[in-house]
């Protein structure tokens, strides 16, 4: 008889996705680093890089070092191949504190994934059947809480800020940054502050910023400078278009939204593509 | 030759940490004011130095001086969980289904406030039996 297959979810952070039971939660930990816990114990932790080694030999070289220095030498190495089409394994152990860490080189993208188990009865086969470092399209997808959604490759993770009930990731490309924000709980945002002022104090917009869409549960600002205003905010290195959309998401109580600054008016294509790829999850 | 350090078990350390249960001070007195806010006021620490040379100028005993602390909503709710027998673990997830977030962002603020409370000395943790 088969088991049944306990409900899972995909986290996805900066080029990798992982699926995971769902009583797990994903602490971001560094740009490619994640802690995952279960009930508040971590369980297991991720540390990648992406073309830095084009081969394996090349891969564990760098890790050695790594290793090394955080843990001392370790006492085996030892290759662990079987059955394994989708990355090639190397497992790290150190008998004084019976722990292992493994080495997940993939031969496509020439990622190098660091896995660290915290329990002892892990199985790397399940692991690096669940991991996915390198996707098909031009697009890189991001799930790290009860959110998730979709950028261009080309826009780079600058930033990020994880406190309580706000959730800020920024990214980087040439001249213009994206700042996608979750809020939650909603209401409690939203008993001394309207939708519209709280995407004013997001987009740091003026009232006099135009506002382009408003309703109960949706906001939609834009600030649209004259070519002085223009000048004078390019001599001080700011950008001086800003976009900000900010909705209510009533079913998990969330406020999800994302401000754009650029040096020209951001094209609509994108700022649909980034709305509609930006969603909740309901925990 | 040089000795290579190993370090601790992360994982171990956390897990040990939430078990510890948080306990009030005695010496700090508290109420609860409009709205559930918890107003806290607690004896600030006096040096010997300055102790001794206010004696000298006062014939009554040196009382020493109270400071008080108004939590706001959150922290009054904190406040009011710690209760001696739930670890940090427990507040955590109480906390945590309160305000709807997930775990790990409950945790950051709950040890954050703690942090906060054992440097004014208005708490301590204790080691589970």
């Amino acid at each position: 008889m088969e088991r049944p297959t306990p409900p899972s979810k995909t986290i996805a952070w900066n080029g990798l996705e992982y699926t995971v039971p769902i009583t797990w939660e994903a602490v971001v930990t560094g740009k490619r680093q994640l802690l995952f816990e279960d009930d508040l114990e971590p369980v297991l932790e991720l540390k990648w890089n992406k073309r830095h080694a084009p081969t394996l030999e090349q891969a564990h070289d760098r890790v050695i070092k790594q290793l090394s220095r955080e843990f001392g030498q370790p006492d085996s190495i030892n290759n662990i191949n079987k059955n394994n089409k989708q990355y090639q394994t190397l497992q790290f152990s150190w008998r004084e504190s019976s722990f292992s860490v493994f080495l997940l080189f993939c031969p496509v993208c020439h990622a190098s994934i660091l896995v660290r188990p915290y329990v002892l009865s892990t199985d790397i086969q399940e692991i690096s059947a669940s991991l996915h470092c390198h996707g098909m399209d031009q697009t890189t997808r991001w799930a790290v809480q009860d959110f998730s959604f979709s950028l261009p490759t080309s826009w780079l993770l600058d930033s990020y800020s994880f406190s309580m009930g706000f959730t800020r990731i920024s990214f980087k490309q040439h001249n213009s940054s994206i700042h996608l924000c979750r809020m939650l709980p909603a209401s409690a945002h939203l008993q001394n502050d309207s939708i519209t002022s709280l995407l004013r104090k997001l987009t740091g917009c003026s009232e006099s910023s135009l506002q382009l869409n408003h309703c109960e549960e949706f906001v939609e600002l834009q600030n649209c400078p004259s070519i002085v205003s223009q000048l004078r905010l390019r001599m001080k290195r700011k950008k001086p278009f800003v976009y900000g959309r900010l909705w209510l998401h009533k079913a998990s109580d969330k406020l999800l939204g994302f401000t754009i600054e650029d040096i020209k008016p951001p094209s609509l294509p994108m700022i649909e593509q980034i709305y509609n790829s930006h969603e909740a999850t309901i925990r | 030759m040089k000795r290579q350090s190993v370090k601790p078990d992360p994982g171990h350390a956390k897990s040990e940490a939430l078990q510890y249960i948080p306990v009030r001070n005695e010496i700090a007195s508290w109420q609860l004011k409009e709205n559930n806010i918890v107003l806290i006021e607690y004896p600030l620490p006096l040096k010997p130095l300055f102790k001794s040379i206010l004696q000298r100028f006062n014939k009554r005993p040196v009382v020493n001086p109270t400071k008080k602390l108004q939590l706001d909503t959150m922290g009054s709710q904190v406040w009011q969980l710690i209760d001696g027998k739930r670890d940090t673990k427990t507040i955590i997830k109480t906390f945590a289904s309160y305000h709807s977030v997930s775990l790990h962002e409950a945790e950051q603020s709950v040890t954050a406030f703690f942090r906060e409370l054992g440097k004014r000395g208005l708490i301590s943790l204790e080691k589970p039996l």
